[in-house]
């Protein structure tokens, strides 16, 4: 055990001097009325020592799991609660906002193509593209902090034809993404419901905090994106709001 | 045909004016000396009518492939001289690049890790991790731009453990990266090559102009990292070295 401990002599010679926290190196502190020698003391909560409320070294050497930090190479330092189904399931998550990342990167594709020549849902997806990213690397972050091991996994190839004879490309691709950030979002609440399994408390907050409101302004938005095309109708109506979409023209808020 | 044409009358009864190129709707062309009815002229290049040069219309009565543009809605308009061989070997050449970003996204997330604890490391991996799909992306654009379609394929999953037991970690990512990096330069060589053979000139001054520069510098750059980290060795010269790569100190141009 790693813990400081101090030469017998100068606790065991040491006068009990006031409980004046300034001078813990020189108490020999009582705990439960036994005093304790050669254990290094935290300052006291209370004024007289014998109000002790926190003991930590106390607590750590009946808590060896959570005192002795691990040694092992490979093992993670700061992991602390953070169960093995929490650990896989972030790793899940990371590799469906990849995979949302390459979709909408396949899709600013399309939409750059000379023959479609949208270019303002171009620049749309090509930004949904690298935010997705960010989100996947947002969570490659969390993993790490947390003392889980990163995992990516393979990504599949996306669909690269989104011409639809009725709706036209525009808004079938709008519709299409509307279902994949629907889905993104079940999937969100699968890892939040994982975390409250585990009773992680912390990674429900972060997935509520940082994922779960972002997820329902992406809804909004996209939905409010297609009824607007379908308002408008294709032909000139999509382009127009292509434009808006190229030049910013506050199509949404 | 979609060329312009005049109505017969307008050109059967204009008189044949002065070799004035701003009266050219009323001109009645000579070529070869044969009077030519009905047919929209560009304006000489020469003073008179009869030192013509370029007959850009006759010439595309001449290509009907070239004047011909297409109508069907999957069909490219832009795309000229641009063969199958090099629409594919540009989508190869996009999966490399995807492929790359994610390999070193990969690394990133191994030095972020808290027993591992790089951050300099993990810096310049994440944004090798950004250049590369900046690549990847500008191959996308350049498609589209010949018009070529975008066929993005799967991504595999990428090594998730850089230790090595003599090297160390550190030595062993950068020189797994530099092998990477000349790869995606044989690669690169290799669709510069098969634009030759396609005789696309246009392509192979792409990659020569906008890639293969790029790709010697990063080759240069990652094999000084080398010398320097086998140099300075493991321990306290790895993280001095990673110090440096996280604050920018000038250890590389």
């Amino acid at each position: 055990m790693a813990l400081l401990r101090f030469p017998p002599s100068l606790s065991a010679s040491s006068p009990r001097l006031s409980s004046n926290p300034s001078h813990f190196l020189a108490r020999n502190p009582l705990i439960g009325g036994k005093e304790v020698h050669g254990v290094a003391m935290a300052k006291g909560s209370g004024g007289a020592i014998t109000g002790l409320v926190f003991s930590p070294f106390e607590e750590l050497k009946l808590r060896p799991e959570v005192a002795m930090v691990p040694v092992e190479a490979d093992k993670s330092l700061a992991r602390f609660k953070y169960s093995d189904k929490c650990e896989a399931a972030v790793n899940e998550q990371i590799n469906v906002e990849y995979n949302n990342s390459y979709i909408y990167h396949a899709m600013y594709a399309y939409f750059d193509r000379d023959n479609i020549a949208l270019r303002g849902f171009a620049k749309f997806f090509k930004e949904s593209s690298e935010e997705e990213r960010e989100h996947a690397e947002k969570l490659m972050e969390y993993q790490n902090k947390r003392g889980g091991r990163v995992k990516l996994q393979s990504i599949l190839m996306p669909v690269s034809e989104y011409d639809h004879s009725e709706k036209g490309d525009a808004l079938y691709a709008m519709e299409l993404s509307l279902a994949l950030e629907k889905l993104t979002n079940e999937k969100l609440l699968h890892l939040h419901k994982v975390a409250e399994q585990c009773k992680d408390v912390e990674l429900m907050n972060y997935i509520e905090s940082e994922f779960l409101g972002e997820q329902v302004e992406a809804i909004k938005k996209i939905s409010e994106f297609i009824s607007q095309l379908r308002r408008v109708g294709p032909g000139h109506g999509v382009w127009h709001f292509d434009q808006v979409l190229l030049h910013g023209g506050g199509v949404h808020g």
